[in-house]
């Protein structure tokens, strides 16, 4: 008799449910999973034997001597015990508890008359980075920023189908890069978790997503390399003490300056032109030639599907003047993993640009459009 | 008085709620699963605590309301069932006798009646052994994998009846238990009796109240840093913790109380003395109520007296 049926009389209103319940659930699914049964116990075992429960499901893998130590062995049991996931089906579609409940009450996708209507062929999901160690090196990420980007990654599995083909890509430094990592991993973990069966690349860094740039009479830096140069050639010019500094090392001055002083430098660089920055509409316009590049990579009828999505990893600065260029003003800079979404339309040529709760409907600048400014 | 039975075997209760009640006792309490069936319609959960031996000590059965269905006695040898089917039927008693397993898994051979104050009592033996986790040879002390409170044994039940010397009498006279503790009434009635026959202060004990009811059933704890440490588990998963950790002045026992979720009350008890064949029995007063119950408050909660199950 299942609770369902029974009379209103006889139910008990389980307005809060206790911890011990969530636990026991779990635990009975992973048993009914084929853990070790209840039955454990040993009324009359051979002297020298531990318990009946050593003796393992059918299936799985074969028990380790005596000489393993009973933990290890118990360890590796609980291990070997996949937990089957209990699917909550609801007008057609199946889902996993844990994404049941937590998108109860939330509209996680629009709905599919709207979906019907304006037909997505992929979804490119722009994250900044996780707290990082800091601005002058390309240090990495803290560990507080590793599990930020494991939860976004966590997060957006959340938001995929079964079926879904996720390209991670991210820019070339270090905290770009940890937090692609990061991101897959907890892509795989989300996925296993809200039953979502994705397939995600491993990460890989492009070139389009780099950071902006600096000219330095080494060439194009990127701003985080070109600090470390600056910070140098500062230090043997004062040594010097001779006159005047090379313009590039003034700009930059002013530009680190700004953020020593608690100010906005990205705002400075969106909104005062300079001469050695590289400049914001080059950032957009490389960003744009990355995904069009990895949208060109997946091939016409691939992309029919509408199941393939883009996950870039990348820096507040560009992201921002992204945003800016998609939005016609400043929202601001994004946080640690926040993301910008872009949502590729089917022809290809407008794309909807959601980020900061506003969401713009953009042209995308063809490829082959683009004006020869780079130099 | 003979030992033909050994102790109290299980409980059998009623919970609306089997899915909760049995998380509760697994979780919580940490008793184990042992087995599960389907009665006349009606899914029933068996589960043991660790140190028992045998296949069940606590059965929770679904039903519309909470409260004890039967309690069933050990007894020590086969024909023992014999012999107190043929002393309970000549007495005028109606015994109805089950072979082995007809009422359940692991079930051994038992004998129903009804008690005077109308609960379904039952003798058995041969309960099934499953075994208490641990080897029979070169044993560790406690298994490593408990969950919850985790008590090693079953300990007793405290029922209500409205006539408690019929009740007593039958218990004494029938069954052949040992009368250890009494709270007498001023005009020289039982309030209250301890009953034992596992040289324990009480296997069951009544109290003066509606007939049928069940007061509490309790756990045996090995001392009382364990009834400390199951107190701070029971107010960490919010279970309503009726009398905190106290203590006794019948049977001197260290003791808590505690509802399970459905409103079926559990109690947590260890200490006490031990008790011969010739223990005298000792006797408190009507005054002394108070401190007979929770020696250290000496007023017992309002709580404690009207509410059962």
């Amino acid at each position: 008799m299942s609770t369902t049926e029974r009379p209103d009389a006889r139910r008990i209103d389980r307005y809060e449910a206790p911890n011990y319940l969530a636990t026991y659930r779990d635990r009975k699914n992973r048993e009914d999973a084929g853990a070790p049964p209840a039955g454990r116990f040993a009324a009359d075992v051979d002297a020298g034997a531990l318990e009946t429960a050593d003796v393992p499901p059918a299936g799985a893998p074969p028990v380790d001597d005596a000489s393993t130590p009973l933990y290890l062995r118990r360890f590796r049991q609980r291990g070997a015990a996949v937990p089957a996931q209990p699917r909550v089906e609801f007008d057609g579609a199946e889902f996993t508890p844990a994404l049941a409940e937590a998108s109860r009450g939330k509209e996680v996708a629009a709905p599919t008359s709207r979906k019907a209507s304006e037909k997505i062929v992929c979804e490119i999901s722009i994250l900044r980075h996780g707290i990082t160690q800091g601005y002058s090196t390309d240090a990495g990420l803290t560990p507080m920023g590793g599990w930020q980007a494991h939860r976004r990654g966590h997060e957006l599995a959340r938001r995929w189908n079964p079926g879904d083909r996720v390209r991670l890509v991210c820019a070339d430094t270090n905290r770009a890069r940890q937090t692609a990592h990061q991101v897959y991993r907890g892509a795989t973990d989300g996925m296993a978790l809200w039953g979502v069966d994705a397939h995600i690349t491993d990460p890989e860094p492009i070139p389009e997503l780099r950071n902006f740039g600096v000219w330095t009479p080494d060439g194009l830096r990127d701003v985080t390399s070109a600090f470390r140069q600056y910070q140098s050639t500062m230090e043997k010019l004062e040594r010097m003490a001779v006159g005047d500094r090379p313009r590039w090392l003034v700009e930059i001055d002013r530009f680190y300056r700004t953020q020593l002083g608690g100010s906005d430098p990205i705002q400075e660089w969106l909104t005062i032109p300079m001469m050695y920055f590289e400049p914001p509409a080059l950032c957009v316009r490389r960003f744009w030639r990355g995904f069009h590049r990895l949208v060109s990579e997946i091939g016409d009828d691939e992309l029919a599907t509408g199941r393939h999505r883009i996950v870039a990893a990348t820096h507040s600065g560009p992201m921002r003047a992204f945003a800016t260029w998609a939005h016609g003003y400043d929202p601001g800079e994004p946080l640690n993993t926040e993301e910008i979404r872009v949502k590729l339309r089917e022809d290809r040529r407008t794309a909807f640009v959601s980020y900061r709760n506003r969401v713009t409907e953009v042209l995308v600048p063809p490829p082959d459009e683009f004006p020869q400014w780079e130099s | 008085m003979s030992d033909r039975i050994l102790r109290l075997q299980h409980v059998e209760i009623r919970v609306p709620d089997l899915e909760l009640c049995t998380a509760y006792y697994t979780e919580v309490l940490g008793l184990i699963e042992t087995d599960r069936d389907t009665r006349d319609g009606v899914e029933r959960v068996f589960l043991k605590c660790w140190d028992e031996r045998e296949h069940h000590s606590l059965i929770l059965r679904e039903a519309p309301t909470h409260g004890l269905d039967h309690m069933s006695f050990k007894l020590t040898d086969a024909s023992d069932v014999n012999y107190f089917q043929q002393k309970l039927e000549a007495a005028g008693v109606a015994v109805k006798r089950y072979a082995a397993r007809e009422l359940g898994p692991g079930w051994g051979e038992a004998i129903r009646f009804d008690s005077p104050s109308g609960h379904l009592v039952e003798l058995t033996h041969g309960t099934e052994r499953v075994g208490n986790m641990l080897p029979m040879t070169n044993p560790p002390p406690r298994p490593q994998d408990l969950v919850g409170i985790a008590p090693p044994r079953l300990d007793h039940v405290f029922v209500m009846a409205e006539d408690v010397e019929a009740f007593t009498r039958f218990f004494t006279e029938m069954l052949e238990f040992r009368l250890t503790e009494q709270i007498l009434a001023n005009d020289g009635h039982q309030l209250a009796t301890f009953l034992e026959h596992s040289h324990t202060p009480h296997d069951i004990a009544v109290i003066t109240g509606p007939n049928g009811a069940l007061h509490h059933f309790a756990f045996w704890m090995d001392d009382w840093n364990g009834i400390r440490d199951a107190a701070d588990t029971l107010a960490y998963h919010g279970v309503t913790i009726d009398v905190a950790p106290t203590r006794h002045g019948v049977t001197r026992g260290y003791t808590t109380y505690f509802f399970d979720p459905v409103g079926n009350r559990n109690e947590l008890f260890t200490g006490g003395y031990w008790v011969d064949p010739d223990f005298e029995p000792i006797t408190w007063t009507e005054e002394e109520m108070g401190r007979a119950i929770f020696y250290y408050h000496r007023q017992v909660n309002e709580r404690f007296f009207t509410v059962h199950s």
